[in-house]
C-alpha cells in the first residue's frame, strides 16, 4: 500500500534524517579514544565510557534525576486525577481560573521560574533540599499530565460509571475498579511525559539544585562549562541506550501509541 | 396490583420541564416501553427511575416500596444502556461478575451464575474475550447478561437496540423478547423506534413535550390512537382534514370532494377536524369506483410492498400496496381512492406541554 507520494515521502525521509543525525553523531564520538570531541576519530575505544565509572559525580546525578523524575511525575499524576476529574465533569466558579492556573507553566519561562523558585525556597529555608526540587518540578510538568488525564478524563463513557452503580458499587469502588482503570491510559501517557520532562529539565533545575541535589543535566552542563571532552558524548550515549531500552519494553508491554497518544 | 408505580413524576431543569407529572403503573412481569422522539422525557424518566437524576416532584414505588430517595447503588436495577456501558478492561465473564462480586456472592455460586446467563444470551463461549474483541451485537448481549445476572427485580433497557444495523436488530428484538419471557424479569424500555415498541411491548407509553399522552397495548395504539401525535408517530398515517356537513339533516362529513356518513360525529367540538386513516387501509381502484379522485405522484418499491403517493383534492395521501408480484398503475396514472369506513379515526389536536 503505497500511501506517501514522493515528496511527501522525501519529507518524511528528510525529517527522520534531521531528527536522528545528531544522535548519531553523539554515538560515533562517545567511542573516540581521544582526548577531545573529534570525528572522524583514529580508532575505537571505551575509554570515555570507563571514565564515567571514575566520576561518581556523574552517576550520583542520574540517580537524583530519577528519583526526582519519579517522584514528580507520580505527585503530579496523583495531583491531576482529581483536579481533571473535577475539571471536566463539573461547572464551578472558577474552572476556567483553575485551568489555566495548572496550564500557566507551560507560558512562563523556565529561566524565570528558576530565578523565583530560588528566591522563594531561600526565604522560607528549603533552599536546595530535594522536596524543593521536587516542588519545582511538579509545578513545570504539571501541564502535560493535566492535559493529558483531561484528555481521558473526557473521552470516558460515563454510562460505564453508572453501570457499576446501579450493579451495586460503592462511589469509592466505582472509582477504583470503572473509572480510573478507564482512564489509566492517559494518566500513564501523562506521567511518561511529565518523567520526561523532569529528566530533561535544565534551565530552572539549576536555579534550584544545591551540590548535593545535583541533576544530570545540570550536572553535564556544569561539566562542558568548564571542560569540553568527550565524557559528555558517552554519558549522553548511555542515556540514549537507556530510553531506547525503555521505550522497547514499554512498547512490548503496553504499546507506545497506547501509553504516548492515550489511545484506548 | 402494580409492580412499579410512578406518581406525578416531574423533572424540572431551571425553566424547563423535561418529565412532566409522569403517572404510570406497571405489573409484576410485563414488558413496557416508553416511546417518543427525543427530549420527549422518556430517557429522564428512566434515569430517574435508575436513581441517576433525582425527581424535583413525585414518588416511585417498587414492590410497594418508596424508592424516590434510595441511592442508585441501594435500589438493585439492572440497566443497559445505549452505548453499553461494558467494562472495557474485564473479559465478558468479569464484566458478567461485576454485579455479583458487589454482592459478594461466593465464588463457586458466581462462577455458576456467571456461566448461566452467558449461556441464556448465547455467549458462554466468549467468556475470556474483552469487550473490543466482540461485535455490536455480542457487546449487547454482555451488557444484557452483566444486568440480569443479579437478577434484578426491574431491567430498565435505555435504547438499547439503536446502535445496531437493521437486520441484527430485528433478530435481536426476538431474543430479547424470548429472554425477557425466559426469565420474567418486569421490563422497561426506552425507544424511539415505534417498530421496536410495538413489537417488543405488552404496553407501550407514548410519550411528548415530558408528557404520556397515551398508554396502551401496542395494537390498540396503533388502532385507537388518542390524538394527532400518537397515530403520525406510532406507525405512518395520513392526517386529513375534514369539515362537519348537514347532509339531508343529517350530520356527515366531507373530506376533498367526498361526503360520507360517520358513526359517531356527534358531540364534535368543532366543525374542522383531523381524520387518520393508515396508508395500508387505503385502496387504490380506477377513477369511477374511488371515494377520492387522484393521479400518482411518485411510487417506490419496499420489497413486500409498494408505497404510492397520490395527488388529490383532499390533500396528498400515501397509499400502501401489498406486492402480489405484478405492478399495473404507474406514476401519472389518473386513479380512485377507496377506503372502508371502519379505517377512518377521528382525532384530537395534541393539547399539552
Amino acid at each position: 500500500m503505497q500511501r506517501n507520494g514522493k515528496f511527501a515521502l522525501l519529507f518524511h525521509s528528510l525529517f527522520v534524517v534531521f531528527l536522528l543525525a545528531p544522535l548519531v553523531v553523539v554515538v560515533l564520538v562517545a567511542f573516540t579514544p581521544n582526548g577531545y570531541l573529534s570525528y572522524p576519530t583514529s580508532g575505537l575505544s571505551l575509554r570515555w565510557f570507563k571514565a564515567i565509572l571514575d566520576n561518581p559525580a556523574f552517576i550520583r546525578a542520574f540517580w537524583n534525576s530519577m528519583y526526582l523524575g519519579i517522584a514528580a511525575a507520580t505527585i503530579s499524576a496523583v495531583l491531576a486525577i482529581p483536579a481533571a476529574l473535577a475539571i471536566v465533569r463539573y461547572q464551578f466558579r472558577g474552572r476556567d481560573g483553575l485551568v489555566s492556573l495548572f496550564l500557566s507553566p507551560l507560558m512562563i519561562p523556565h529561566v524565570v521560574l528558576g530565578v523565583a523558585f530560588l528566591s522563594f525556597f531561600s526565604r522560607i529555608g528549603i533552599y536546595g533540599s530535594f522536596p524543593a526540587l521536587v516542588a519545582a518540578h511538579v509545578i513545570i510538568i504539571m501541564p502535560y499530565t493535566m492535559r493529558l488525564v483531561m484528555a481521558s478524563v473526557f473521552g470516558m463513557d460515563r454510562s460505564a460509571e453508572q453501570a457499576a452503580l446501579s450493579l451495586g458499587s460503592s462511589q469509592w469502588t466505582v472509582f477504583r475498579r470503572v473509572t480510573l482503570p478507564m482512564i489509566l491510559p492517559g494518566v500513564a501517557g501523562g506521567w511518561v511525559l511529565a518523567f520526561t520532562t523532569s529528566f530533561d529539565e535544565l534551565s530552572m533545575t539549576i536555579f534550584v539544585a544545591s551540590p548535593s541535589t545535583t541533576t544530570l543535566p545540570v550536572q553535564m552542563y556544569n561539566h562542558i562549562a568548564h571542560t569540553i571532552d568527550p565524557l559528555i558524548a558517552s554519558v549522553s550515549t548511555v542515556l540514549i541506550v537507556i530510553t531506547a531500552l525503555f521505550m522497547v519494553v514499554l512498547d512490548r508491554l503496553y504499546g507506545l501509541d497506547k501509553v504516548l497518544i492515550g489511545k484506548g | 396490583m402494580s409492580f412499579l408505580r410512578l406518581e406525578s413524576l416531574t423533572k424540572q431543569y431551571g425553566a424547563t420541564t423535561a418529565a412532566k407529572n409522569i403517572t404510570l403503573d406497571i405489573a409484576k412481569g410485563e414488558f413496557v416501553s416508553l416511546l417518543g422522539p427525543s427530549g420527549c422525557g422518556k430517557t429522564t424518566t428512566l434515569q430517574m427511575i435508575a436513581g441517576f437524576v433525582e425527581p424535583t416532584q413525585g414518588r416511585i414505588l417498587m414492590d410497594g416500596v418508596n424508592i424516590t430517595n434510595q441511592k442508585a447503588n441501594q435500589r438493585g436495577i439492572g440497566i443497559v444502556f445505549q452505548s453499553y456501558a461494558l467494562f472495557p478492561h474485564m473479559t465478558v465473564a468479569e464484566n458478567a461478575r461485576f454485579g455479583l462480586e458487589m454482592r459478594r456472592v461466593p465464588v463457586d455460586e458466581s462462577h455458576r451464575r456467571v456461566s448461566e446467563t452467558l449461556e441464556l444470551v448465547g455467549l458462554d463461549h466468549l467468556g475470556d474475550r474483552y469487550p473490543r474483541e466482540l461485535s455490536g451485537g455480542q457487546r449487547q448481549r454482555v451488557a444484557l447478561a452483566r444486568a440480569l445476572v443479579i437478577r434484578p427485580p426491574l431491567l430498565l433497557l435505555d435504547e438499547p437496540l439503536s446502535n445496531l444495523d437493521a437486520k441484527l436488530r430485528e433478530n435481536m428484538q426476538i431474543e430479547l423478547r424470548n429472554i425477557q419471557q425466559q426469565v420474567g424479569t418486569t421490563t422497561l424500555m426506552v425507544t424511539h423506534d415505534q417498530s421496536e415498541a410495538l413489537s417488543l411491548s405488552d404496553r407501550v407509553v407514548v410519550m411528548n413535550q415530558g408528557c404520556v399522552v397515551q398508554v396502551d397495548e401496542p395494537f390498540n395504539a396503533y388502532e385507537q390512537p388518542n390524538d394527532t401525535f400518537v397515530s403520525s408517530f406510532v406507525g405512518k398515517t395520513n392526517l386529513l382534514s375534514a369539515q362537519v356537513v348537514n347532509r339531508n339533516g343529517q350530520p356527515c362529513l366531507r373530506l376533498g370532494e367526498c361526503i360520507f356518513d360517520f358513526p359517531v360525529t356527534a358531540g364534535l367540538e368543532s366543525d374542522d377536524i383531523k381524520l387518520s386513516i393508515r396508508p395500508e387501509r387505503l385502496e387504490l381502484t380506477d377513477i369511477h369506483h374511488g371515494q377520492l379522485i387522484g393521479r400518482v405522484r411518485t411510487r417506490l418499491f419496499l420489497g413486500n410492498h409498494w408505497l404510492y403517493q397520490i395527488e388529490s383534492n383532499a390533500g396528498d395521501l400515501l397509499v400502501t400496496l401489498p406486492n402480489h408480484g405484478f405492478m399495473a398503475i404507474g406514476v401519472g396514472d389518473d386513479v380512485g381512492v377507496r377506503w372502508q369506513p371502519d379505517a377512518v379515526r377521528i382525532l384530537k389536536e395534541q393539547a399539552y406541554g
